[in-house]
């Protein structure tokens, strides 16, 4: 079993980088940034699925320049540095796992969130009213409640309506991200197809990059919770490494005609103006 | 033993959560008889008194109501409990309510054939039976509630006549899926591609082919009338006409601007489509906040399945090639498909719509329970009960606590208290004047003109008979308008106005009565030109 070679992951990184620059209309830095985090992505995983060499491939891993979550600029230049820190950690952590550099990944990724979704801005500015706790909405509505529900005593009213529904406010918020349409947004929607089938492979195999993974999913679920002001791109950019290693994951089962045409139909949809 | 145990103490549980979420003060919750409530309530009562609607129709397969022209099996199964219980809301509501009920146990009996495990079976009736969408569809008169049942009763005997090598099932599998199609709209597309799909899928499994297609024949036969009303009454396409999905202003401006070429055109309709099917497949909007049962951004609002299970619906997706084997296929082609129909219509996602969509989720989340109750050890069983019951009190308490004083006026709550108001002084008056406008600064139009009479007894001829006005109509001593309040009132008129419409200090009338919605709040008010 042989590992592609680089030319189909530089073919991919340029092809990103020329949608950046000349379709997104990114700046240089967030342009080389995405290409280059693509590249990084797909050798990461790559590496650890070892993927068989079929022509496929080489056709395939060049059409993941494609991925529209690698051509998003966040609003500050620097924020895109996140994901190259990102995949330099995950480098080191393939080579040797450990514990230290685990930790310092997790506090990246979740610093790295902040900023990315506008919760902190630079350097250290806290925007309260963006989390999801300080939302006028769901405080108007316990206090409503505590007031209105007359059928218990008021005692029981506060611990039945308090903030602790913030924890459903968290879930509802977090899992309203993950919606077909912006999957669709910024995956592309053929990519939806090896995705789901990788998801399963993702969570039946166990790999040493699953585990970092997961650490990476979680940190980003929980910021993307708490924020009152979840977006599909801002909120998910820092995941482009886990989504392209899930994409290669359901590489391998997918039928290639299908595939092929939903790419068509997918790559009409991204160059057509939006509804 | 412990099975047996665990399947009875199931059954019952199944059965009195059914019952109690579905019966418990019907009348009374929701608050009022829905816009589309009455007018199948009023249509069932006038074609039982007259055989003909409140358009003067007679015996019609596409009752043209609010202009939305309505499947007819509801009305239909409506006129028996009308006829024996009175116009009443529980009358109005108790062939959904049952049929919504025996849904529970249908679906359990389908689970039972598609896996060959009745405890798999019951778990996914008991899902449906606390499931908060499936509740408030039962307790209403609501068409999709009535072609869900006949959807469900058409899988489960056809997959039985499969199993059990019984051809007359089939035939009376395709008789329920014919119903499905009188019952409501989106069985019009969704029941015939179902129908392609299990010839697909079954064709080899079916022992005696001629039978299915006597079966097909017969379920052609069976709808041939509707689609011959269809045709020969164009207008009834009106749903078709104007709740498709391309009517969408936004996409609608698109399509019709010529600067953009053919492809662009389909990708907007695409994508169009693509966000109507995210809507309806949007996990938060399933498990957390798709119950409108509240305003809008009260946290409070649950899913139309309880988030409980959420996790058992992921892993039933995982588990369920293992669980259904064979019929796994069908069972992923149905929880892909069904939205699919509804994701072809405009406007925000409609509950009724995208209805049939909770068997093949309450399917599904069956088989990830039956494997997590299975697998796990007794603590996660007990924090999985813990949390099931929390879901289900704060569910309870919005639908039976919440629900109604929030959310009155969205039912037009008022006219059956305007109604009882009237009734007993009906004689007293020679002209009642009803403003049908309602809400903050009347920014909603009611339908007084069939409450009035549906709860007074009007005879049905009379409204069969309306006069058009210049903004409204009038039958009998009704009339139903806009009322401004510098018009000349005659002696004995009853003048009803929404309460942002009181009249001014100058004006000589007389006070009588104030409907109040449910939280209190003042929605109408009630004046007369009489002295006394």
């Amino acid at each position: 079993m042989q590992t592609i070679t680089v030319s189909p992951i530089a073919i991919s990184s340029f092809l990103c980088l020329i949608i950046n620059v000349f379709f997104s209309n990114n700046n240089i830095i967030s342009s080389l940034a995405n290409s280059l985090a693509l590249g990084l992505s797909i050798y990461l995983a790559q590496s650890s699925i070892s993927l068989p060499k079929t022509k496929f491939l080489l056709f395939f891993i060049p059409l993941m320049g494609f991925i529209p979550l690698f051509h998003y600029a966040p609003i500050d230049n620097v924020f895109s540095l996140f994901l190259l820190l990102i995949l330099i950690f995950l480098c080191l952590l393939q080579k040797k796992s450990n514990i230290f550099l685990l930790i310092l990944f997790g506090l990246v990724i979740f610093i790295g969130n902040l900023y990315l979704s506008g919760l902190v801005k630079p350097f250290f500015e806290v925007q309260y009213p963006l989390f999801i706790f300080n939302s006028p909405e769901v405080n108007f509505n316990i206090q409503r409640h505590q007031l209105d529900a007359l059928y218990i005593p008021y005692q029981l009213r506060l611990i039945i309506y308090s903030q602790l529904i913030n924890i459903y406010v968290f879930l509802a918020n977090l899992f309203n991200l993950f919606n077909i349409k912006n999957l669709s947004d910024i995956l592309l929607l053929a990519n939806f197809y090896p995705f789901f089938l990788g998801l399963y492979n993702f969570f039946t195999k166990k790999t040493t990059l699953t585990k970092i993974y997961l650490i990476a999913i979680i940190t980003t679920f929980f910021i993307a919770g708490i924020d009152r002001s979840i977006g599909s791109f801002k909120s998910l950019y820092l995941l482009a490494p886990v989504f392209v290693y899930i994409i290669l994951l359901g590489f391998k089962s997918i039928n290639k005609v299908f595939y092929l045409i939903i790419f068509i139909v997918s790559l009409f949809i991204l160059i057509s103006p939006k509804l | 033993m412990r099975f047996l145990l665990n399947y009875k103490l199931l059954l019952i549980i199944v059965a009195l959560f059914t019952i109690l979420t579905r019966f418990i003060n019907l009348s009374n919750n929701p608050p009022h008889l829905s816009n589309d409530e009455i007018s199948i309530a009023y249509d069932a009562y006038s074609v039982l008194k007259t055989y003909r609607d409140e358009h003067n129709q007679f015996l019609p397969l596409s009752f043209k109501s609010h202009n939305t022209y309505k499947a007819p099996l509801t009305t239909y199964l409506t006129i028996p409990s009308v006829a024996l219980l009175g116009n009443t809301n529980f009358a109005a509501r108790l062939p959904t309510t049952l049929l919504g009920s025996l849904t529970v146990l249908v679906l359990g009996l389908l689970v039972y054939q598609l896996s060959g495990n009745r405890f798999l079976g019951l778990l996914s009736s008991f899902i449906l039976s606390i499931t908060p969408i499936h509740i408030l569809a039962s307790r209403m008169a609501f068409e999709s509630t009535n072609a869900l049942f006949f959807f469900v009763l058409g899988l489960y005997l056809f997959i039985y006549s499969l199993n059990k090598n019984k051809s007359f099932f089939t035939i009376i599998s395709f008789i329920a899926f014919a119903l499905s199609m009188y019952a409501y709209h989106t069985e019009w597309v969704f029941t015939p591609f179902i129908i392609i799909v299990l010839f697909i899928l079954y064709y080899r499994s079916l022992t005696n082919k001629k039978i299915f297609f006597a079966g097909l024949l017969i379920f052609i036969l069976l709808i041939a009338p509707l689609f011959i009303d269809f045709l020969n009454n164009m207008h009834s396409t009106t749903r078709a006409t104007t709740d498709n999905i391309l009517k969408d202003p936004t996409l609608a401006q698109k399509l019709e601007n010529p600067s953009f070429l053919a492809w662009q055109k389909i990708s907007f309709i695409f994508q169009a489509i693509l966000e109507k099917y995210s809507s309806y497949t949007n996990f938060s909007y399933i498990f957390f906040s798709g119950h409108n049962l509240l305003p809008k951004d009260d946290p409070f609002k649950p899913g139309l399945f309880l988030f409980t299970f959420l996790p058992f619906f992921l892993f039933g997706i995982y588990k369920t090639r293992d669980i259904y084997k064979t019929n796994a296929k069908f069972i992923y082609i149905l929880l892909i498909t069904s939205p699919l129909t509804a994701s072809l219509t405009l406007g925000p996602p409609s509950i009724s719509r995208n209805l049939i969509s909770i068997a093949p989720v309450s399917i599904v989340t069956a088989a990830g329970l039956f494997m997590f109750w299975n697998i796990s050890k007794l603590i996660w069983k007990l924090i999985f009960a813990i949390f099931l019951t929390i879901a289900l009190f704060y569910f309870s308490v919005v639908f039976y606590y919440h629900f109604p004083k929030d959310n009155a006026e969205g039912f037009q709550y008022g006219y059956e208290q305007i109604a009882n108001f009237i009734k007993p002084r009906y004689q007293e008056y020679k002209k009642i004047i009803i403003d049908p406008r309602f809400g903050p600064v009347n920014i909603y139009s009611g339908v007084p003109h069939l409450y009035i009479p549906y709860y007074t007894y009007l005879d049905p001829h009379k409204l069969q008979n309306r006069k058009s006005l210049k903004h409204g109509s009038s039958f009998d001593k009704y009339e139903i308008r806009e009322y401004y309040w510098n018009e000349e009132i005659e002696k004995d008129t009853l003048v009803v106005v929404p309460v942002s419409n009181p009249p001014n200090e100058l004006f000589k009338v007389r006070f009588v009565y104030e409907v109040a919605l449910p939280d209190s709040k003042p929605a109408f008010y009630i004046y007369t030109s009489s002295k006394d």
